[in-house]
């Protein structure tokens, strides 16, 4: 039998510097996601845990050495981001990219319609465009937004809120958010974690938060939770091991 | 070549120019506009060194000029000379170059003359250039130079940037292919020219040349 998990198996990563040369970052990170999971991965900053979200989403900069990543058994490990979306990964990203010129309604319809290649789905425009409007209801955008470029002049926080909206409109089988609690006001974060808890409930989705803070998991329990350090996962443990981490800090698991 | 259609004189003038520069062959273009000539549209094509003198030589005139430029792996230049002659006019300059191959050369040269007795004037001068290809080099000069104190204002700015990986990896992670992403971004770039022309004009041809020779 086929399993539906996000399976990364002794991952190994380097950043390709400005001068080209390369530094290692990922020291071998072994994680299975099955779905429906919730798993949250701490650590400091510079641990390389961002690394690894990018890494996940086949960012260009990021070189994979070793290991792999399958989903629902296809091997993603040398695929471009594109396939890995329309795989079903989806990664909402700390820093998502201004684009402009293209409206954001332009943008949703072209990512909707390439993944609705992939399974073969008509894309019915006026059911495309309502479920668009329920979307920015639900993550509580005015719509005017769809007509605007996309992420042009939003705030941090319009920014998350429409990431969620991309999550809610491709549908992905596994969600990656990377620090999506920084620089979220308490409403906002209520808000995204509300949309992204309630779409991974329905679809059965499994989800890996990437935190810094313990802030997102008071509003998302996580079943494990994972210490990031040094390029790899040093622990895991239940949603106590996040509250532990919360008091004790990340020095014990970090050399010299 | 160069296509001039001449439009009725409307008694308060707005004028619009649109210039397109896309192809690699030598060609060199200077167009003298005098205030008589009020609403005169100019389209140009097959030249790649271009010069473009507008002399607001009557009161109460607003023009805008909206140029595109693209250099293939080939030099494309653009001059633009806004005489401001007479009180209380307008000018508006935008100039967005693209590049792609790393022998691609362009100069986009922006000439602002703010003469004594044009008191009222406002100006904006705006040039961007997007480089697709490493090795590929554009240059940009605005020049300003006002010789009353009574101006409106007198603004200029131009950027310079290469081609986002960061942009494209957004769309790509959203399932976009490499292809339709990186058309989505070029043509984004061009859109706030483009849409600035009105229909009927090159644009389609503008639209073939960004598709053939910009996205690959």
């Amino acid at each position: 039998m086929v399993s539906n998990n996000l399976e990364i198996n002794n991952l190994h990563a380097s950043v390709i510097l400005d001068d080209e040369t390369e530094k290692g970052i990922l020291n071998g990170v072994d994680l299975t996601i099955k779905p429906g999971e919730i798993h949250a991965i701490m650590g400091p900053n510079g641990s390389g845990k961002s690394t690894l979200a990018y890494s996940l989403a086949g960012h260009p900069k990021y070189n994979i050495t070793s290991g792999s990543i399958s989903l629902a058994g296809t091997d993603l490990t040398n695929e471009t981001p594109d396939v890995r979306s329309r795989a079903g990964l989806f990664l909402s990203m700390q820093s998502p990219a201004e684009v402009d010129g293209i409206s954001m309604i332009n943008f949703l319809r072209t990512a909707r319609q390439a993944h609705n290649n992939e399974t073969g789905e008509k894309l019915v425009l006026t059911s495309f465009m309502k479920e668009v409007g329920q979307a920015y209801s639900d993550l509580e955008i005015d719509d005017s937004f769809k007509s605007r470029s996309v992420n042009v002049g939003f705030s941090g926080g319009e920014k998350k809120r429409h990431e969620i909206l991309q999550m809610k409109l491709l549908k992905p089988k596994f969600i990656i958010l990377d620090e999506v609690d920084s620089g979220l006001d308490v409403d906002a974060l209520r808000i995204i974690s509300r949309e992204v808890l309630s779409y991974a409930k329905e679809n059965n989705a499994g989800l890996l938060i990437i935190t810094h803070y313990n802030r997102i998991l008071e509003e998302i329990t996580p079943d494990f939770v994972h210490v990031f350090a040094e390029g790899k996962i040093k622990k895991s443990g239940d949603k106590e091991f996040a509250k532990e981490l919360e008091k004790t800090g990340y020095d014990n698991w970090v050399n010299n | 070549m160069c296509v001039r259609t001449t439009i009725e004189s409307t008694p308060k003038s707005d004028r619009d120019y649109y210039i397109l520069i896309s192809d690699k062959k030598t060609a060199f273009a200077d167009i003298i506009l005098d205030s008589n000539n009020d609403d005169i549209k100019y389209e140009i094509y097959d030249t790649n060194n271009f010069k473009i003198l507008i002399n607001l030589n009557t009161p109460n005139v607003n023009v805008n000029v909206y140029a595109l430029y693209l250099a293939s792996n080939s030099s494309a230049k653009l001059h633009t000379i806004v005489n401001h002659n007479a009180p209380d006019c307008t000018s508006f300059v935008h100039a967005k170059g693209a590049l792609t191959g790393s022998k691609a050369r362009t100069s986009w040269i922006g000439d602002v003359h703010i003469s004594p007795n044009a008191s009222g004037t406002s100006t904006n001068e705006k040039n961007e250039n997007l480089v697709l290809t490493p090795g590929a080099k554009a240059v940009s000069v605005p020049n300003l130079e006002i010789l009353t104190g009574e101006i409106l204002g007198a603004r200029h700015s131009s950027s310079i940037t290469n081609f986002d990986d960061e942009q494209l990896f957004y769309l790509t992670s959203r399932g976009i292919s490499e292809t339709a992403a990186k058309s989505m971004i070029v043509g984004g770039f061009f859109d706030s020219i483009i849409s600035k022309f009105p229909a009927g004009t090159a644009i389609e041809n503008v639209r073939k040349t960004i598709e053939n020779e910009f996205i690959k």
